[in-house]
């Protein structure tokens, strides 16, 4: 992070206003929802085809 | 002018605040990592659609479609390497939370790499390109 990123934030809250700034900086956050062992597992389950099993469902 | 000084100041404190704030604990990390292995997965399935398209039209060379199709098994490959650092990553005792994540951190770096060079060649046949 450097000064010009921080000053265009700060053009940003002189312009638009510190609450819309906020809203656009929530906008970056990940999604923080907690993920469980058992979601991963359940993750690694869904497996997505590869192209060549793709290819074969297609033809 | 101090104003506007003053108002600079706040807002350079305000957003420092928010981005400590952001830094990413645990489970922040987790639910990046996981929502990132979703996209990519809707990428790699949307890749898979265009290219099994353009092969049926011949517009995709034999040589094009292997090379295609071995970054998808590498993908899949790389993907379940990744999932098993995550879920040792989700279990981690205090001590050991840094190692398990920076073998999490290369296992997802390895993911991108396969999923952006699977990209770039569709990409190449498409006027829109798809993106992550």
């Amino acid at each position: 992070m450097d000064g010009t990123f921080l000053i265009t934030i700060a053009e940003l809250v002189l312009k638009h206003g510190v609450p819309t700034v906020i809203d656009l900086i929530k906008t970056w956050q990940v999604d923080t929802s907690n993920i469980s062992i058992q979601d991963l597992e359940d993750l690694k389950k869904q497996k997505p085809k590869s192209f060549r099993d793709m290819l074969d469902d297609d033809s | 002018m101090i104003r506007r000084k003053t108002i600079i100041i706040i807002a350079m404190c305000l957003v420092s605040a928010l981005l400590m704030g952001n830094k990413c604990d645990r489970d922040d990390f987790l639910g990046a990592t996981y929502n990132s292995i979703k996209t990519m997965d809707i990428a790699h399935e949307r890749s898979g659609q265009v290219l099994i398209d353009l092969k049926k039209q011949d517009v995709v060379s034999a040589e094009i479609w292997e090379r295609a199709a071995n970054a998808s098994d590498s993908y899949l490959a790389a993907r379940d390497v990744l999932i098993d650092a995550l879920i040792i990553y989700a279990d981690s005792s205090k001590d050991n939370e840094d190692a398990n994540k920076s073998v999490v951190t290369a296992a997802l770096s390895r993911l991108d790499v396969i999923i952006k060079d699977i990209l770039a060649l569709v990409n190449t046949f498409l006027d829109n390109p798809i993106r992550i």
